[in-house]
């Protein structure tokens, strides 16, 4: 786990800015972590100051991330005041009331776990990426600027290349 | 702060400077050599996994067998299952990761297998990848491909393989790794370099404190150098400076506002300190490129460099100007006209002192015989002159004393009203080698200061002392300093004169102003009174005394200065002072002696103030008795 964080750390250093098509500025990794999530989720919600409810194992991590590093992110303590809502790492069940507002995750798994996530910013191999799901953007209206167009992926794309249909 | 300390400053900035510069390139060093370890060890990692992939990139399309990598392996599990294995047996502490991507027709990188053990990608999962020109160099030209990245802990690498089948890339074989080693190499290099750091940081302290403790000793110095009142340097600053300085390149000379006292006490302290205050920036604009320096109180020292004049004549010259501006000039102070007056003394000759305090002396010399012949005038003291090439010299002086060649003239002081003499004031003289006759004027103020002095003092005593035994018909004056009524020699050299002896002996201490202790003068003239001895202030007027102190030191005789009775006929101040001080000394029965009765006119002047004696060449000149 050491080793493994000394590699993240590496990666993380190494490029900066760490996505070069989401222009943020950091000096830390868990700053760059919160910036990422904060411009992402202003432009889900095409709002400047998001509301924002935390559920999750890494709750703490990332509430400590968001009041240290985010001006624009305001933490609520339950999903009836949130703009959108965080899966912090991993989750079993999700409070009904907050089934009805956006999700967005820390964990690529939860995409498939929770039908009403949008996507989710993680880290692979020590690299920061993001996937955000065409429909579920769609069923939302949300419509994300250019910048975006590499992450996003199509629920049935993911289906067909499991399958090996279109590689 | 002295020359010593100087030294040992120097030495801490020179030991320092050799430090610091011996561990620059210590320091510097250990950066090079880390860099180069870390570069040969990438380099040596890189070149294995360059080795092994290349292996492993022939092995795969063997097993492919002609079928494209990335179709094959989406549609077949087994030998998607082989190859994960041959990835995974490439993994180690360092070779973390171990994978194939592809990219797909959206430009998007994708997971085809992945053999690393932790982290896994899954088949067609999107990898985002970092600075992915280099990962598009790979696919485009069809050659590996190694990213470095490092930082101030760790270094690592992304090994990039492309699978190349017909001609195009159509997967990349990636290890993405770190050099743990590094870390162990870096520890020991920064070892030697933090051990460089604080050495460097610990000689910049000592530095910073040395520059520190300079600062404050140039702070302290400036403080005890620097006049506050004027601005100009103070004897101190001569004192600590002057061994340094080639005192023979200048003419040195000090410069003394005659009765100053009058002015502090006429106008008030403040109005002396503005006199004073512009009396030294007069100075310092006639004397531009002299050291120009407050000695003392009223006294200025003037160090003016030689090769501005021709001979000593214009130098004369030169301070009879600055004389004559000084007279000329007026203070003026809260509607105040103050005018002031200054005796200068100028030592011409002073590269043949041995030193600036002794060439300073000449310069005293000097200024004495100015204050001595009327004041308001220039005195120049010239160690070439035919008068100070006869000077003695302490060892002439000790000679004379061991070879009894000390003797004294007698000068009558004669009572005014019945015509007697009163007694004979003892004036010292050296016989010289040659039978010459020296007064004191040719070796007293060599010899102040020094052990002779003390026995000269005692031999005047002995010779008069022999004197009055044989003389039971007269009465005798020997001249004494302050210092020496309180130095317990002289004090005992007077107590042991029998009484009869003491009672015609009178003792005439000169320049009781300035004396070292007020209180123990009073306490040792008490002593003496009561010894037997009379005893008389000499010199009084002269600016040294005060009638207070006469009053409280309860003498015998006043001695009124010769520069006030020697205008006594034409001048009404000197006079109504005479007449002053007569009185006052009736008042408090202090018999009053004038000296310098050079004519009948000063002697009939004298006997209308009523002066009780007097003293002079028109009374009878020094002889022997």
């Amino acid at each position: 786990m050491k080793n493994l964080l000394s590699f993240l750390t590496l990666i993380l250093l190494t490029f900066v800015p760490a996505h070069p098509q989401i222009d943020v500025s950091y000096s830390k990794p868990e700053e760059l972590e919160v910036k990422i999530l904060e411009k992402l989720f202003q432009d889900i919600l095409g709002k400047e100051r998001v509301r924002v409810f935390v559920i999750g194992d890494k709750k703490e991590h990332y509430r400590r991330g968001i009041e240290d590093y985010s001006d624009n992110l305001h933490l609520v303590t339950n999903c009836g005041g949130a703009d959108i809502v965080l899966l912090a790492g991993q989750i079993s069940s999700i409070p009904e009331d907050c089934l009805k507002k956006p999700l967005f995750s820390t964990r690529r798994e939860n995409i498939s776990k929770f039908r009403g996530c949008l996507g989710a910013f993680y880290w692979k191999k020590g690299r920061p990426n993001i996937v955000l799901i065409k429909e579920r953007l769609e069923e939302r209206g949300i419509k994300m600027p250019k910048e975006y167009r590499r992450y996003i992926e199509s629920e049935g794309r993911a289906t067909e290349l499991r399958r090996g249909f279109r590689i | 702060m002295t020359r010593e300390a100087n030294r040992i400053n120097l030495l801490t900035f020179v030991l320092i400077a050799v430090l610091v510069a011996l561990s620059i390139p210590i320091y510097m060093g250990s950066s090079f050599v880390e860099r180069h370890v870390q570069k040969r060890m990438v380099s040596d990692i890189v070149s294995i996994v360059g080795h092994v992939f290349d292996n492993i990139a022939n092995d795969l399309v063997k097993m492919l067998g002609g079928q494209d990598i990335v179709i094959a392996l989406y549609h077949d599990e087994d030998l998607r299952s082989q190859i994960e294995k041959k990835l995974s047996l490439l993994v180690t502490p360092e070779i973390k990761y171990v994978y194939i991507v592809y990219r797909d027709e959206e430009g998007k990188f994708r997971f085809l297998v992945d053999g690393s053990k932790e982290d896994k990608g899954e088949l067609g999962e999107k990898l985002d990848v970092l600075n992915e020109a280099k990962w598009l160099e790979a696919v485009r030209t069809g050659r590996d491909v190694v990213i470095i990245q490092e930082n101030l802990h760790t270094i690592g690498a992304t090994y990039i393989k492309p699978i190349v089948q017909g001609h195009t890339t159509r997967a990349l074989l990636v290890a993405d790794f770190s050099v743990q080693k590094i870390r162990k190499i870096k520890g020991a290099i920064d070892l030697i370099r933090n051990a460089t750091l604080v050495s460097v940081m610990s000689a910049l302290a000592f530095l910073l404190f040395a520059i520190y403790q300079y600062l404050r000793t140039r702070a302290v110095e400036k403080s005890l150098y620097i006049d506050k009142l004027t601005g100009l340097y103070t004897k101190n600053y001569v004192d600590q400076e002057g061994v340094r300085m080639d005192f023979g390149r200048y003419y040195i000379a000090l410069i003394d506002v005659d009765d100053f006292r009058k002015v502090n006490a006429t106008y008030g302290e403040e109005a002396g300190d503005h006199v004073l205050r512009e009396l030294a920036h007069f100075l310092r604009e006639r004397l531009k490129g002299a050291h120009v320096i407050r000695y003392s109180g009223e006294e200025f020292l003037i160090m003016l460099p030689k090769g501005r004049f021709r001979d000593k004549a214009e130098v004369i010259n030169f301070f009879e100007k600055i004389r004559e501006g000084v007279k000329s000039r007026v203070f003026s102070y809260e509607g105040n006209q103050i005018k002031i007056r200054v005796s200068i003394g100028i030592n011409l000759t002073a590269e043949r002192s041995r030193s600036l305090e002794e060439a300073i002396k000449g310069a005293d010399r000097a200024l004495y015989r100015a204050k001595r012949g009327g004041k308001d005038r220039v005195e120049a003291h010239d160690d070439t002159s035919e008068e100070i090439k006869h000077r003695l010299s302490v060892a002439d002086v000790r000679d004379a004393i061991e070879s009894g060649r000390i003797i004294c003239h007698y000068q009558p002081i004669v009572n005014l009203r019945t015509g007697e003499i009163s007694h004979y004031e003892a004036l010292a003289r050296i016989v010289g080698q040659d039978g010459e006759i020296y007064p004191p004027g040719f070796f007293l103020d060599d010899i102040k200061g020094t052990f002779i002095y003390t026995r000269f003092v005692k031999e005047i005593i002995r010779i008069n002392t022999e004197l009055l035994r044989e003389r039971k018909d007269i009465e005798v004056s020997i001249n004494l300093i302050p210092t020496d009524i309180i130095d317990e020699t002289v004090l005992g050299e007077l107590r042991s004169i029998e009484r009869k002896v003491r009672r015609r002996m009178l003792l005439e201490i000169t320049e009781v102003e300035g004396i070292p202790s007020f209180n123990s003068i009073k306490k040792s003239i008490g002593e003496l009174r009561r010894l037997g001895y009379r005893i008389c202030i000499d010199d009084f007027g002269a600016g040294y005394s005060n009638l207070i102190n006469i009053t409280q030191m309860r003498v015998d005789y006043l001695k009124i200065d010769g520069s006030i009775i020697k205008d006594i006929p034409e001048n009404r101040v000197s006079r109504l002072l005479t007449k002053t001080i007569t009185s006052f000394c009736k008042e408090v029965n202090i018999k009053v002696i004038a000296e310098y009765v050079e004519n009948a006119k000063i002697l009939r002047a004298l006997k209308e103030l009523g002066v009780d004696y007097g003293q002079g060449y028109h009374l009878g000149k020094p002889r022997e008795l």
